[in-house]
């Protein structure tokens, strides 16, 4: 008897504790949602993970045709650029083209240490990356110019495409290609700004020669 | 006596057959599987002659021919030169500028090669090693090394001959092709050779085998 009595005195402590924690329910779902909402972000934070290709990309500024872009490391800065059916070397020699060469005047300098910059690639609107030409000598380039702290120096880059590479083209700028592979390395993206009709006129237009001796 | 004895041998015959039945199918399976399965044998690569057309996935590529170019002698101190070679049309399919390359020293390595030469992954007959070869792409008389995206360049394999050198009357040319993936360790895809696991080795998959008649040729 004493044992029951026992029982019924502790069942109503116990709904009463429950009763008590009808607020704590609320806290409870309150929790739940919060766990939900990190579990949330946590797989958003996931999918913004850079996997191991993508941590060897480079970081692009970017930037207009005539505005210095800087890249932290160097500013590089797009002249002007013309359009040429073929290019008369130094040594006198006349290169000719199916397509398009495409001459575009820098200027560079670096912030902290000398660099020489590597050979720039055109990129077309649609993803297409375009190597500077091999057919002239990198030693014509503004890659083969010592990049200087505070000193402004200008050359000349050469490309070979077809006209069809030319609307909304993109020229980036980075460092030359090293042994040490770093992560993160500057790269300069400019826009040519070039839309479809300045595009055309453009590649209607072009030198019948360039000659590299003239500056 | 007689009756359960008989009756057991009447039952017994029933329960062998279908266990040795079942056993021996089995094992043949087993063994089917071990050999490397029910898969198709690997194909003979396709065999193709001049003019052939290779979808090589980043490349296409048009076997035009080969012949034997001279260049003939600038001065009274040089002397002609003779070349084998083996030209090609190729289209880059790709979004970026690839390199034209050169073929592989060995056919082991080629599968890290990313460049359109390196896909011809033997050449035979074997040229010795001071003939080259000089790969390269023609443009306007020009030479460069580059293959741009959506531009179709001619590609040229030249071998130099010696003075006493007779061309071979044919040249075969096995070549591989390249799939657009991601290594193990790289999600990022990039152009690979496709090759497959043999032994410790990774070999190149022969996509086509190219037989051409070697011509003779006129000065360059």
């Amino acid at each position: 008897m004493t044992a029951t009595q026992q029982r019924s005195s502790a069942a109503p402590t116990r709904r009463g504790r429950r009763a008590g924690r009808r607020p704590a329910n609320a806290s409870r779902l309150l929790s739940a949602v919060a766990g939900l909402a990190l579990a949330g972000a946590a797989i958003m934070l996931q999918t913004m993970y850079l996997d191991e290709g993508e941590q060897s990309l480079p970081l692009t500024y970017v930037g207009d045709k005539g505005e210095d872009v800087d890249a932290k490391r160097f500013t590089v800065r797009v002249d002007s650029y013309l359009t040429a059916k073929s290019i008369r070397s130094v040594t006198d020699k006349t290169i000719g083209t199916d397509h398009l060469f495409l001459v575009v005047n820098a200027s560079a300098k670096s912030s902290l240490k000398p660099y020489k910059l590597g050979q720039p690639v055109l990129m077309t609107e649609d993803g297409k990356k375009f190597s500077a030409t091999d057919r002239v000598d990198s030693s014509q380039t503004l890659s083969n110019v010592w990049v200087q702290p505070d000193i402004w120096v200008s050359g000349r880059y050469f490309f070979e495409v077809p006209a069809s590479a030319l609307p909304g083209a993109r020229v980036v700028f980075g460092m030359p290609q090293s042994f040490i592979v770093e992560s993160y390395q500057p790269e300069a993206e400019v826009d040519l700004g070039l839309d479809e009709e300045a595009a055309r006129k453009l590649a209607a237009s072009p030198q019948d020669v360039y000659s590299m001796a003239k500056k | 006596m007689t009756e359960p004895s008989g009756g057991s041998s009447d039952r017994a015959r029933r329960p062998v057959v279908v266990p040795a039945l079942a056993l021996t199918t089995f094992t043949a399976v087993g063994i089917t599987a071990m050999l490397g399965g029910l898969r198709e044998a690997p194909e003979e690569p396709e065999a193709l002659g001049q003019g052939a057309v290779i979808d090589q996935g980043q490349f296409t590529t048009k076997v035009v021919g080969s012949r034997v170019t001279v260049e003939r002698a600038r001065t009274q101190f040089e002397e002609d030169k003779r070349f084998v070679d083996v030209v090609f049309d190729v289209k880059n399919n790709g979004d970026e500028t690839a390199s034209v390359g050169s073929p592989p020293q060995k056919i082991e390595s080629a599968f890290t090669l990313a460049s359109f030469a390196g896909s011809l992954v033997k050449i035979d007959p074997a040229f010795p090693k001071d003939a080259g070869p000089n790969v390269f792409a023609r443009s306007k008389g020009d030479e460069t090394r580059q293959l741009h995206p959506g531009v179709t360049s001619q590609v040229i394999l030249r071998y130099q001959l010696k003075d006493t050198d007779q061309p071979p009357e044919k040249i075969t040319l096995d070549v591989a092709a390249f799939e657009w993936e991601s290594d193990w360790n790289n999600v990022t895809p990039r152009w690979k050779m496709v090759a497959t696991e043999a032994g410790d080795k990774y070999l190149p998959e022969i996509k086509a085998r190219v037989t051409l008649s070697v011509k003779e040729g006129d000065a360059v």
